[in-house]
């Protein structure tokens, strides 16, 4: 599902960041185009 | 596609449809605008992502995050998509 595909990440600092998901996703073949963590409280 | 890492249904089901529907308030710049985005959270995933990197990326938030939000996460992503 994710192999070759252009994907936005959006994670959450008291979640799951950002650069956690984006290291999940390329490790499963995804392109990361944009990354981003935020504070949602 | 889109990849989430927030944890909070509400916020998920709205950023999920705005990506798909457009902005459902209207009140940002995407309102009225459908991108047709398919949204996923990470742990929908899981299957995915090789078992050496979910291990040391995400093993100690699954084990930190109760099923039933788990369960409801996945849910309210399913909801949005039309699963």
């Amino acid at each position: 599902m994710l192999k070759g595909k252009k994907v936005a990440v959006f994670g959450e600092r008291d979640d799951v960041t950002g650069l956690a998901v984006r290291k999940c996703v390329e490790a499963a073949g995804g392109e990361v185009v944009y990354e981003a963590t935020s504070c949602f409280v | 596609m889109v990849v989430f890492g927030l944890n909070e249904p509400a916020n998920l089901r709205i950023m999920a449809t705005t990506f798909k529907e457009g902005d459902p308030s209207f009140a940002g710049a995407l309102g009225g605008i459908a991108l047709g985005l398919k949204s996923y959270h990470i742990f929908e995933l899981k299957s995915e992502i090789p078992a050496d990197t979910w291990k040391s990326e995400m093993a100690f938030e699954e084990l930190q995050t109760e099923d039933e939000l788990i369960e409801e996460i996945c849910k309210t992503m399913r909801e949005v998509r039309g699963d």
